[in-house]
Parts: C-alpha cells; structure tokens; sequence
C-alpha cells in the first residue's frame, strides 16, 4: 500500500455513516412517555441493521 | 396526509429564515425558534427513513450549509418527531444542554483521521508455525497470538505519534479508537478552531508515513464526535 495521504472533503459513505449513524444528537424515547400512550417522538434505531448491510456492502466493493 | 418532523441540526441564530438548499427528500427547511437558538426541520411523509445513501448526503448537505451560517449541533440521521408540539417540548426539556453544547463547539469544526494498513492485524497475529496438536501448543500459540496482537497495537500507537506530535497544538478534544482487528487499526476524531483547519491538514501532509498505511483525512465536519444530551457521554 502507498504512503500517499489521502484528503478528502469528499465525504466517503464510511465517513458519513460512521458520524450520522454512530454521533449526533440522539433524542432517547424520554420524551415519548411523559404524554400519556401518545408517541410523539420516533429515533431511527431500527435503522442501526440497515445500515450495518450497507456498510458490508459499500466496505466490499 | 400526516407529516413528520425530520430534525437536522440545533444552530444558535434567529435571523435565519429561508435556505437556499432542500433537506431530506427534497423538503424545504423550516425553523423553528426558541429563546436564543433554532431547531432547523422538515416536513417528511414518513416516520421511518431509510438508510440510502442519497438521504444520508441531503442531511450532511444541510449540515454544512448550517456550518457556513453558524455554531451547529448536529442531530443523528433520521431523527424524527411526530408533532409540532414536540419540538417546544424537546427545547423546554433540553434547554440547558443545548446551551452547554453551544459552549463547548462554538466556532469549532470537527476533523476525522482515520489510518489504515494493507493486511488486517487480526490476520498476521494468527501467522505462527505451531500446529494445534495438543494443549501445550494450543497455549503456546494463543499466548503468541496475543503477544503479536499487543505488540501491534504498540505498532499503531507508533503510528500515530508523530501525527497526534504534530497537531497537539490545534486540538481542543479528541476521541480515539484503536482496532487491533481491522483494516482502519485507528479512527480519531478532533475539536479544532474553524481557523485551523488549513493548517491541521497541512501538519499531517507534512509529515512522512510509512510505506505500509494510508492516512484519511477527513472535514471540516460538524462536532458529530462532541455533542450529546447525555450527561453520562463524555464530550
């Protein structure tokens, strides 16, 4: 492998999944049961499965 | 049709009102404003949003347009609120948080430096000559495995030295992961001033890496890596 440094503003799908998957702001479902049995909020966790299949698929290629 | 409240980011201005961008799905951004901040969002059709690869780039898209307009604390992807009132209640319930994240990254960007090697280390720590023939060998070549794998990550923190030498002086915070078990053997992400992005990328291509890893630099992004309404989180 090269010792070429590689900058990239681009950002990578790996990048972008490591920071807007894994980081951020996450709102927990506290919010959601202080109003009586109505959700008011919804985070996508169930995304987490999702997106461990898109990263195998993108790492691979 | 019932609409949703896709959230992208918390940014501390008031006299934004309109953008020259769409969000997710193409949405037009709204804001909502509260005391000294505004909850940037949009309208979507969905309560669950899929991990595509095109709406990952429209949220990121509408967070660098925010970094160009202001302080921003970023929301995870696919943040969704079912209401309108749900949005006053987020604010009054996380109202000083938000405002002790503002002081935390104010005028800060985030930058990623991930290094990688060409052969996974897990994979060479398994390279020995014993064969598995009975218990003492089987111990023997776990103890040798593991010794390969410590010696390694030494490998790695070797690695990194000169680079963390050369930007220690830049670096507010810093997160950083080592992996012994993969190809990225280590994932770093930094808290700098926004003034010193030039030259955070300038002292790593300055520097002469080995002939056996790549160094990935990565930013200016939004402090991902340093926000949270956690108290338990670290930031």
């Amino acid at each position: 492998m090269s010792n070429e440094v590689i900058e990239q503003k681009d950002t990578t799908l790996l990048e972008l999944l490591d920071r807007l998957l894994n980081k951020g702001i996450v709102i927990k479902g506290d919010l959601t049961i202080s109003v009586a049995n109505v959700d008011l909020i919804y985070v996508g966790l169930g995304l987490i499965v999702t997106a461990v299949e898109n990263i195998n698929k993108y790492t691979e290629s | 049709m019932i609409e949703y409240y896709y959230i992208y980011a918390v940014i501390n201005k008031l006299d934004v009102n309109s953008f020259d961008i769409g969000g997710v799905k193409e949405a037009q951004l709204l804001v909502y404003k509260y005391k000294d901040y505004s909850l940037i969002y949009s309208l979507i059709d969905t309560r669950k949003l899929e991990t595509e690869y095109k709406y990952l780039m429209q949220h990121e898209e509408v967070l660098e347009m925010l970094m160009e307009k202001s302080d921003v604390i970023p929301f995870s992807f696919s943040t969704i609120l079912l209401s309108e009132a749900s949005l006053e209640k987020f604010c009054n319930k996380y109202n000083d948080k938000i405002l002790s994240n503002f002081e935390n990254i104010s005028g800060t960007v985030e930058m990623g430096v991930k290094i990688l090697i060409s052969k996974n280390i897990s994979d060479e720590c398994k390279e020995n000559d014993i064969e598995e023939s009975n218990g003492y060998s089987y111990m023997i070549k776990k103890f040798k495995e593991f010794t390969n794998k410590k010696n390694k990550i030494e490998e790695i923190k070797q690695k990194i030295y000169p680079i963390e030498n050369s930007i220690y002086k830049l670096v507010i915070k810093d997160k950083k992961k080592y992996n012994e078990n993969g190809k990225i053997i280590f994932n770093g992400a930094y808290l700098i001033e926004k003034e010193n992005m030039d030259l955070f990328r300038e002292c790593i291509n300055n520097l002469e890496h080995g002939e056996d890893f790549e160094v990935m630099v990565s930013g200016p992004w939004p402090p991902y890596s340093f926000v949270s309404l956690d108290e338990r989180r670290e930031y």
